[in-house]
């Protein structure tokens, strides 16, 4: 089976309306992160999330007149299926108190619907604040990797062009987490840890698509010494088309398997993944690549590549 | 076929490699379904006994499951650095008291030791450390450096006694580490009752026996803060009032005898004392002179009491110390007895060196029976000979268990404590007093818990996505390049048993997100074949010949296939250095997969493509 037999698209024509296309999607995005701010899970803000499971379907309206009644104030929302709920409260107190009072009154007010208290996570104030700087180091430090090495391979023009465009992919990802949080019951799109590891994947992923055509420039560079960089850059992003969207393609089912398969806690970081890969793809055809042509341009001369 | 002897034998050594990484696993997989299979203990005992050592060496080097898959907590422990600190200083005043609380401020957004950021507090206000610590003639910077061997010290012994608990407590293979100084972390799989576990880390585990003083000095004592907080509240009135007819009105009322004044009017004048039974202060037993709080005044009293400026008017070896249990009132209130204490320790829990859980002589009651050693046992002989018909309670990290009456002088070094609600609150106390008082307060500062049928269904929900994610890619590879597909997904396979075996050969633990990590590697471990797949494809497109098609796709391909796994492999590098625990499961089998796809998807497909062609199969290597 073959998709796309000998492709000849005008990627590098067409690179002007991507790049409008992108900044407007990037800009969206910054604006709704200025404006709306995350959903912050536990992991950065502090707090105590409890799940719990009911025996038989419950209605959330009960549980939380019950919960509030009782002075836990926060967050209630059913998780993932309708017999199991998801308190999300900044209580400060001992959690020997917090978990004694809710199983009481969840007795009390629910005598024939047992539950059974899933899981519990806090996370203290403390520890959020490590957290939070250990993401971004994280975030931070890969970055500085990729550049480092990608400039060493091939040459700082491409390092720099592969990370704008991670810059970029994980930015779409973390605007549709901003304008989408908080707004599905079964995928709250909180950002968290899982979030991070999600975004590092994407950094991951993204330039390794990126590297796959930037091989193939390379060669294609050494090879073809009398030919405009243009038509070099056009046919390479044409070479590597049915190999950038098969991998997309593999990758992306596997995601979608996590997504209807591995439960809750996995969903909002599959969706972000997913949709990291579909950005990080275009953003490899569209956004690196082209940068490095316009930036080649611009200074003149020819390129000098390594490797 | 050149170098291909040399690709056989990786293969083989690698497969024989996870076959050992893997077999303690598949061996204690066996073990428990036969444990299971027994109808009688006896069996299952006996079976155990007779196999006690390989079980055990099997437990240990399985692939171990982390806590969102089998249940358990993970707990982390602060211990309050601060708290210890205060203690070591030589006289506390309302300046050090100051400094302690902007110090604590500051702790909670920087991640400084403790006693760095102590004397930048110092600094600020110009004093110098030694005024508290250690030697006068000490620099500030000897100051610094013997505090931070305290901290230091402090954290080591407590994570060793933590340590002991949890053995004591009896969970198995428990995980317990410091993290950045000043935390404790605490992993104890398959642990159901949460609440134990919090008491049993958390109590700092002082004991100490302290003498209970007189009623009337401590109503006397009680009299004089209540005057004080009364005439601070006038005050307030008056300032808020600020006339002087409002300023006369208060005087004259004060000046009343108590019976003509107004409920309300009397609260404003006893802050300390409760008025009726339904209040929120004191309450004293007009006959024998006890005092109770009940359970909602409790913490305001005690606050109150724990004010500088009214311990300022309280005697020095004063002090006021809650029951550890309530008894109800008529009402149905829970009454808690404050005993007016002497401040200092007759004796303290280190002289303890054995304690036993057990039953009150009639059998109904648990309690801790505790035992001295020498220097204990002489002291304890004292403080009971002079102390006789006098009360010594027995305290427990600042609240009263018991406070007997000495009927006789104690010669050989043994007490009780009583006062206990179940017989299982007696076995924690034993294992607490056991393993010795905590140098300082912890508290929990981070705690992830999960219930073990949660885990059973994310193994569930985790198998289930890595078969299917398993399925539709091999599916597709197969649909899309035939052969090939197939080749690419026979390598496949032996990429899922790698990482497996290798995250059980290095002792990793599998958690939920790292089965995701598993499923992820899938897709994206075909990729370097693909690329491979496509260049023999375009290869062969120019008219080359299949066998040249493939060594030239397999070349040209690994420069591409080498770049895009270091960058990947480095991201997750990175992931694992910085996140914590089930981030770095995901990134472990991530890692570990990214390195074994490219040995599978490179290697293992070479050897079968080779091997196809020398067998003359050409016609059914088909790429598609």
């Amino acid at each position: 089976m073959r998709f796309l037999e000998r492709p000849n698209f005008d990627f590098i024509g067409k690179r002007k309306v991507a790049y409008y296309a992108s900044l407007t999607a990037i800009i969206i995005g910054l604006a709704s992160i200025i404006v709306r701010g995350f959903e912050l899970g536990i992991d950065f803000k502090g707090g105590t999330e409890v799940v719990i499971g009911f025996a038989n379907p419950v209605e959330i309206g009960k549980i939380r007149a019950t919960v509030f009644s009782e002075g836990i104030g926060g967050q209630i929302k059913e998780y993932g299926s309708p017999r199991e709920i998801i308190l999300t409260t900044d209580f400060k107190g001992d959690l020997n108190e917090l978990q004694s009072t809710l199983s009481r009154i969840l007795r009390r007010d629910f005598k024939d619907n047992p539950h059974e208290i899933l899981r519990i996570d806090s996370v203290g104030p403390s520890i959020a604040d490590d957290l939070r700087s250990a993401a971004i180091n994280a975030i931070l430090g890969a970055l500085a990797m990729i550049l480092i090495y990608v400039g060493i391979r091939f040459e700082f023009k491409f390092a720099a062009a592969g990370v704008i465009a991670i810059f970029h992919d994980v930015l779409i990802v973390a605007g549709l987490f901003s304008l989408l949080g908080g707004l599905f019951n079964a995928m709250p799109l909180e950002v968290d840890q899982s979030t991070i590891a999600a975004f590092l994947t994407i950094v991951g992923y993204s330039i390794t698509d990126t590297v796959v055509v930037y091989d193939r420039i390379r060669e294609n560079i050494k090879i073809r010494r009398n030919e405009p960089y243009e038509k070099i850059f056009n046919d390479s992003l044409n070479e590597t088309l049915s190999r950038t969207i098969i991998t997309s393609t593999t990758t992306l089912l596997t995601v979608v398997m996590l997504f209807i398969f591995a439960g809750p806690t996995i969903r909002g970081f599959a969706f972000a993944i997913g949709v990291g890969i579909l950005i990080g793809t275009y953003s490899s055809v569209f956004i690196a690549a082209p940068l490095v042509l316009d930036w080649q341009l611009r200074t003149g001369g020819k390129l000098k590549l390594r490797g | 076929m050149k170098n291909n002897g040399f690709r056989i034998g990786l293969t083989i050594a690698f497969i024989l490699l996870s076959g050992w990484f893997l077999y303690p696993t598949v061996q204690d997989y066996f073990y428990n379904k036969k444990l299971r299979e027994f109808t009688s203990p006896e069996d299952s005992l006996a079976f155990v006994k007779e196999n006690r050592k390989s079980i055990e060496a099997a437990q240990e080097k399985r692939l171990k499951l982390g806590l969102d898959l089998q249940g358990g907590m993970h707990v982390v422990l602060e211990v309050d650095v601060l708290e210890l600190l205060e203690l070591k200083a030589r006289n506390r005043d309302m300046v050090f008291d100051s400094i302690i609380a902007a110090t604590r401020a500051a702790a909670e957004a920087s991640n400084e030791k403790i006693p760095v950021l102590i004397a930048q507090e110092f600094k600020k206000r110009g004093i110098r450390l030694s005024r508290y610590f250690y030697d006068l003639r000490d620099s500030d910077d000897e100051v610094i450096e013997k505090l931070n061997r305290e901290v230091e010290d402090a954290v080591n012994r407590a994570k060793e006694i933590i340590r002991n608990r949890v053995d004591q407590f009896g969970v198995a293979e428990p995980t317990i580490l410091i993290k950045g100084g000043r935390r404790i972390i605490v992993e104890l799989p398959g642990v159901s009752d949460k609440e134990r576990v919090r008491k049993l880390l958390k109590g700092t585990a002082k004991l100490e026996f302290k003498l209970v003083r007189d009623p009337e000095i401590a109503i006397k004592a009680l009299s004089e803060a209540n005057k004080y907080l009364a005439r601070l509240n006038r005050q307030n009135d008056t300032t808020l009032a600020k006339d002087s007819v409002a300023m006369a009105k208060a005087d004259s009322l004060a000046a009343l005898p108590d019976s003509l004044k107004s409920q309300e009017q009397l609260k404003k004048e006893n802050p300390l004392f409760a008025v009726t039974d339904t209040d929120d202060g004191i309450i004293i037993d007009p006959r024998s002179g006890a005092l109770f709080v009940t359970e909602t005044a409790k913490p305001k009293v005690l606050a109150l009491l724990n004010r500088s400026d009214v311990r300022e008017r309280i005697p020095g070896d004063l002090e006021f110390l809650p029951d550890a249990r309530p008894f109800q009132n008529e009402a149905g209130e829970n009454v808690y007895r404050l005993y007016p204490v002497k401040r200092e320790a007759e004796l303290e829990g280190g002289v303890i060196v054995d304690a036993r859980a057990t039953f009150s002589i009639d059998g109904s009651r648990p309690e801790v029976t505790m035992k001295m050693n020498d220097a204990g046992t002489r002291t304890w002989a004292r403080v009971t000979g002079a102390n006789i018909d006098k009360q010594i309670a027995i305290v427990l990290d600042g609240v009263v268990f018991s406070a007997p009456v000495v009927k006789s002088k104690i010669p050989n070094g043994s007490s009780v404590i009583n006062g206990l609600a179940s017989a299982e609150e007696a076995r924690d106390l034993e294992i607490v007093l056991k393993a010795g008082a905590l140098p300082a307060p912890v508290r929990i500062v981070e705690e992830r818990t999960v219930g073990a049928s949660l885990g059973e269904d994310s193994i569930r929900a985790g198998l289930y996505s890595v078969i299917a994610g398993f399925f539709v890619v091999a599916l597709f590879m197969i649909l899309y390049y035939r052969a090939a597909g197939f080749i690419a997904d026979f390598a496949l396979v032996f990429n899922v048993l790698f990482v497996i075996a290798f995250l059980a050969g290095f002792s990793a633990t599998l958690t939920l997100p790292g089965i995701a990590g598993l499923v992820l590697t899938i897709g994206m471990a075909v990729d370097a074949n693909v690329l491979i797949f496509e260049r023999v494809r375009e290869e062969s497109a120019k008219g080359k010949l299949l066998k040249l098609a493939i060594e030239i796709g397999y070349d040209k391909a690994f420069s591409a296939i080498l770049d895009s796994h270091v960058t990947t492999f480095g991201a997750a590098a990175l992931l694992y250095a910085f996140g914590i625990g089930p981030i770095q499961g995901f990134a472990v089998t991530l890692m570990i997969g990214i390195a074994a796809s490219l040995f599978t998807a490179v290697v293992i497909t070479k050897i079968s493509f080779d091997w196809m062609l020398e067998r003359n199969k050409v016609s059914a290597v088909s790429f598609g």
